[in-house]
């Protein structure tokens, strides 16, 4: 399961977020990884369909535990930025734990 | 006093100002753009190949005069009037409602922030929007070429590294738009994923996509592009034509995995189908307008919003100072109206042509920067009346010792407009070739529900808010119908779009609808 959650997914479970920053404007943003996902919690301004999110962690990286945390959290979320920040916290630990299974390099997002 | 070559021996010490073009330009690539210094760029429409057409590599000028003032003073009262009562007061920093997200770091850079960079500012500028590192990687660029590479430096090595800065002085040393590298880096890489393209795939492609987020990936994609060597010769004409090369446009436009909504030109991001100023002003005229005018009332209350907060000001408020501000249709506040329902009304096409004749005079003319004007909301002064109206002419005045008035600036930018149209009109323009791709009418804009991001004013149930605009798309019929709407206002025939000769005439035209009328494409009446 850590292999899979760190992996690449293909082109059918294509994620689209967007990263918003001023002049440039909003920016679709496809994602194929979890880490990926990450990175662009970790910005300034994501936004995303974070319930999407939970889906996609259960169906495309076959992580129901994680999916499960994502809901838990979104529903405690107080607002969307919080959510954000949650979700991004849940995914950032679970990436580092996998990290530690498969021996993968550690990185900080 | 002038000292000539014979004092000089053809010598200086002036550093001359260099407009040029890379390796991309050199052989022609509509990608290619003209770049002066970093962080300035022709970049849309290709101007690069156009110069690599005639064999223009550069332009290089060295002042030798100086610029006349009607009245010295004048400017510099008025500077310092923009300054005093205007602008964010240095000596007690805070972030201002309506400003772009604080100002306390260089506006319009979006790679990480170093430690070791500091604020540069263009000659005469009260803000800023620039830095200079201390590693020289990246100086002065801004805005696009600043993101072309940030996301996927970030997203495989967990922070910002050096690639992104190298990516985008890449960009700069090819002369490539970032706009384009940009779509077409994501674009691509698409494609890879699909399997279509790659190394021996259908679309054969040596890039080594395992190394997506690396610098050398996108010294590799951009070389590509610019020596148009292989696969780059089909990138280097755009990934539109690139696209038709491939048999991939039709499918991809309607699916929207190419972003190409208007013109053959890559999305700036306000989608056309939320922010349809952007999207209406861009497909009624030749380019992606590039014009940010109007996105703060996008960003303010999008932001507000996400975080839970109420946006302030509140929609009617900022509406109303915003309205007016719009002569000739000052006090129609409805022109900010995004909601669905308005998205299609004169009132919408009143805006439309507002910002056209704005921008056509007081900043492609006038040259005002974007990144300062206008200035309609302003959270510095009481009652948060910014200075635009008052400000541009005052300026301009006391430059050229005219006595022009924001309306008569106006007006010049209707008839810079009407001309341009004449011009299109002249090289085979009619109204049937003003569509939007495929995926602006048959896909919604993405986001739903609670995650609705996109907000701008609008009536709600009659009153106003901040309405969000996500998950709509625009009606073919309706847009037709508005097509109609706008250039009725504007005076051009409804059937094609042409410039009629009356409005011609009114504008001071009347050679030019003489030249239309002898091709045949003058609009009636």
């Amino acid at each position: 399961m850590a292999a899979k959650v760190l992996s690449e997914v293909g082109f059918e479970h294509r994620l689209v977020g967007y990263r918003l920053s001023p002049r440039t404007g909003p920016m679709a943003v496809p994602m194929y990884s979890l880490k990926e996902v990450a990175s662009l919690l970790a910005g300034p301004h994501p936004r995303m369909d974070l319930d999407a999110l939970a889906d996609w962690v259960a169906a495309a990286l076959i992580d129901e535990d994680l999916a499960k945390a994502m809901r838990a959290a979104l529903k405690k979320g107080k607002h969307n930025e919080d959510r954000t920040r949650r979700v991004h916290d849940l995914i950032a630990l679970r990436l580092d734990q996998c990290r530690r299974l498969t021996g993968a390099p550690a990185e900080v997002s | 006093m002038t000292l000539g070559k014979e004092e000089t021996g053809g010598r200086t010490t002036q550093h001359p100002a260099v407009l040029a073009i890379g390796p991309a330009g050199e052989r022609k690539s509509r990608a290619a753009c003209l770049i002066h210094d970093a962080g300035n760029a022709a970049g849309q429409g290709g101007f690069g190949g156009v110069w690599g057409a005639k064999n223009l590599k550069a332009v290089s000028v060295i002042g030798s005069g100086s610029i006349p003032l009607t009245d010295p003073a004048g400017l510099m009262k008025a500077r310092l009037w923009a300054q005093e009562k205007y602008a964010l007061n240095m000596d007690k920093l805070e972030r201002s409602w309506f400003s772009w997200f604080g100002r306390r770091q260089p506006q319009n850079r979006f790679w990480a922030a170093r430690p070791n960079a500091r604020l540069a500012a263009c000659v005469g500028c009260h803000q800023g929007c620039k830095e200079r590192a201390h590693d020289g990687l990246g100086s002065e660029s801004t805005c696009v070429e600043t993101a072309f590479y940030g996301g996927a430096d970030q997203a495989r090595h967990g922070k910002q590294t050096s690639a992104a800065y190298l990516a985008g002085d890449a960009l700069q040393k090819y002369g490539i738009n970032a706009y384009e590298a940009l779509r077409g880096l994501y674009y691509v890489r698409d494609l890879n994923k699909l399997g279509v393209l790659g190394p021996g795939k259908e679309i054969n492609c040596p890039l080594d996509f395992s190394r997506f987020g690396e610098a050398d990936f996108a010294e590799a994609f951009l070389r590509l592009i610019a020596l148009r060597e292989g696969v780059g010769d089909d990138f280097a004409e755009g990934f539109f034509r690139a696209a038709k090369r491939w048999g991939r446009q039709e499918a991809d436009l309607k699916s929207g995995l190419l972003a190409y909504p208007y013109w053959g030109l890559p999305e700036h991001s306000y989608d056309p189908r939320a922010e349809v100023e952007w999207g209406y002003g861009t497909i009624l005229g030749d380019r992606d307008i590039n014009e940010h005018d109007f996105n703060a009332l996008f960003w303010w209350p999008s932001s507000q919003v996400w975080a839970g907060r109420a946006p302030q000001p509140p929609a009617q408020m900022t509406v109303e100072i915003i309205a007016s501000k719009l002569e000739p249709f000052a006090g129609d506040a409805s022109m900010l109206d995004y909601s669905t329902e308005n998205m299609y009304s004169e009132h919408m096409a009143k805006l439309v042509a507002w910002h056209r004749r704005y921008t056509r005079f007081w900043k492609q003319s006038v040259l005002y920067c974007d990144q300062r004007w206008p200035d309609f909301i302003n959270t510095n002064v009481p009652g948060y009346k910014g200075l635009t109206g008052e400000g541009e002419p005052r300026f301009f005045n006391a430059v050229t010792g005219m006595d022009l008035t924001f309306g008569a600036g106006m007006e010049l930018g209707r008839r810079i407009w009407n001309l341009d149209n004449a011009i299109w009109t002249l090289q085979g323009r009619h109204r049937n070739m003003v569509k939007f791709a495929d995926y602006i009418y048959t896909a919604p804009f993405q986001g739903e529900g609670g995650y609705a991001w996109y907000c701008m004013p609008g009536k709600k149930n009659g009153a106003w808010d901040y309405v969000r605009l996500n998950g709509r798309s625009i009606d073919r019929a309706k847009f037709e119908a508005f097509k109609t709407l706008f250039y009725t206002l504007e005076g051009w025939h409804p059937e094609n779009g042409w410039p009629r000769e009356s409005t011609l005439k009114t504008l001071s035209l009347g050679r030019v609808a003489q030249a239309l009328k002898e091709k045949n494409r003058l609009g009636q009446g």
